[in-house]
């Protein structure tokens, strides 16, 4: 195979980055109380940029060799955290629906519940205890807010994800970019046309079950 | 070349505290080429004894340095202090050009790095040399990590001198008649190319050009291999006078593919 047009080639996360304005507590957090190790930062000027601070860019190994990381900009005042919900970077009305808020998070994977546990007990016994464990079919979660504000949950699967799951996932998909470029989007009309893609997509599918079945049986 | 226009560039110098021979011989070599104009803008990482303490020491200041330098908005930024790198581990220049470029990269810097570490290999590369003799002025332990850095980069070093001289401000003052000495001492026996100074500190520029006579074969120098790499980062022809071939290798090339056309 010499060409990669048809491949799916990357490799996981490199690094997520976000701005904190509280570096000595990041490093409390991720370092200090998830035992995070630090594995590389950058010290630099903004030289590309009128008005730009001089910075740190500073990184946490999350597990695989990904990445989390940090900017930190000397002098740089951060936003007013009295009012309104969010974190450092992103800041919403007051009222804002929490659900809302918390949509945007990092979600970390663990492979059991004594794995997950110890990251509670981490957690718990720290400035930054665990706010909500949730547990459902599938997956058990806990979440805790970062010093910047940031939603960190740690995630186990209970059990895999089948390839069914994920022909669902890309018929559920397919109807969502149909439906959302229509006026008024709603979930009925999602479930509808998903239907229809079902019907039309039916045959080829159970092909695709059949073959992943006899695959499986070979083996 | 009378109608060509003259380009401006703007060389930043990484160098040891104690160095002087960078700031005089980079210039100098520079300073001969007829197209271009050079600035030189320097920052300095204390050190004043080649030991591997000092070494590792001084290294740990490469990043402030580099927030210094890239202050000035320099084209390329030289790294240059070849044995620092070269004793810290094999590859070292590449993973330390490739920190360099990162940091500057974050910061939105344009300048480009090199260090006289890589530019001694890109030299020897372009000079298409394989089987190599050194004179150095480091102690024995340093001048072996050396021999082994070169031979892991896949070099053969068929023959090599140390002058043991630890001191790095004595290294400046080493007389040329010493580097010489040691030079015609080797066995050049089937060598492709000679390094007469492989620091950046020892003086050897005025001895490149005689050395290539008097030897018959390329001579080159930590600062000769450095001003070809920034003269190449900036895409700019080498074509410098008096210096050894390597920094004529452009007119050398020409003049070899004029005759080939005839």
């Amino acid at each position: 195979m010499t060409s990669l047009h048809d491949e799916h080639l990357v490799a996981g996360v490199d690094h997520a980055a976000f701005p904190t304005f509280d570096p000595a507590g990041t490093v409390r957090f991720y370092r200090d109380t998830l035992g995070f190790p630090v594995v590389h930062s950058i010290c630099a000027a903004g030289w590309g940029a009128k008005d730009h601070p001089d910075f740190i860019h500073f990184f946490f190994d999350i597990g695989n060799e990904d990445r989390i990381a940090f900017f930190y900009y000397f002098g740089l005042e951060g936003p007013d955290l009295t009012q309104g919900a969010g974190d450092v970077y992103a800041r919403f009305p007051e009222g804002t629906a929490d659900w809302f808020v918390r949509s945007r998070h990092l979600a970390l994977h663990v492979a059991s519940s004594e794995e997950l546990m110890e990251y509670r007990r981490r957690l718990d016994a720290s400035d930054w205890p665990v706010e909500m464990q949730i547990q459902h079919e599938t997956i058990e979660s806990i979440y805790t807010h970062d010093p910047n504000g940031y939603m960190i949950e740690f995630t186990r699967a209970l059990r895999p994800v089948e390839p069914q799951e994920d022909l669902d996932a890309n018929l559920t998909i397919d109807a969502l970019v149909e439906v959302v470029q229509q006026p008024h989007p709603t979930m009925d009309k999602l479930l509808v046309r998903k239907a229809e893609l079902i019907v039309q997509r039916a045959e080829k599918w159970q092909e695709a079950q059949q073959a992943a079945v006899s695959d499986e049986v070979r083996r | 070349m009378s109608a060509v226009a003259v380009s401006r560039h703007r060389i930043g110098l990484v160098v040891p505290s104690s160095n002087v021979t960078v700031e005089t011989e980079i210039p100098q070599i520079l300073g001969r080429h007829t197209a271009a104009r050079f600035s030189y803008h320097s920052t300095r990482m204390r050190m004043s004894k080649v030991s591997p303490e000092q070494l590792a020491a001084m290294n740990a200041q490469r990043e402030r340095c580099i927030i210094e330098i890239a202050d000035a908005g320099p084209d390329v930024i030289l790294y240059g202090c070849l044995v620092a790198l070269m004793s810290a581990g094999l590859a070292e220049h590449r993973r330390v050009e490739g920190l360099v470029a990162e940091q500057l990269a974050t910061g939105g810097s344009a300048a480009k790095v090199r260090s006289s570490a890589g530019a001694l290999l890109e030299a020897l590369r372009a000079l298409g040399a394989q089987r190599i003799a050194l004179v150095m002025p480091y102690a024995r332990p340093l001048a072996e990590r050396v021999v082994a850095y070169l031979e892991h980069e896949g070099f053969d070093v068929h023959d090599w001198r140390a002058l043991e001289v630890e001191d790095n401000h004595a290294v400046a003052r080493i007389p040329a008649a010493d580097v010489m000495g040691a030079a015609r001492s080797l066995d050049r026996e089937g060598v492709d190319a000679l390094v007469i100074s492989c620091c950046v500190q020892m003086p050897s520029l005025d001895l490149v050009e005689t050395a290539e006579q008097e030897l018959g074969l390329p001579v080159l120098s930590a600062a000769t291999a450095g001003a070809y790499s920034i003269l190449r980062a900036c895409g700019l022809p080498v074509d410098i006078p008096y210096a050894g071939s390597l920094l004529r290798i452009d007119a050398l090339h020409h003049a070899e593919l004029r005759s080939g056309s005839q």
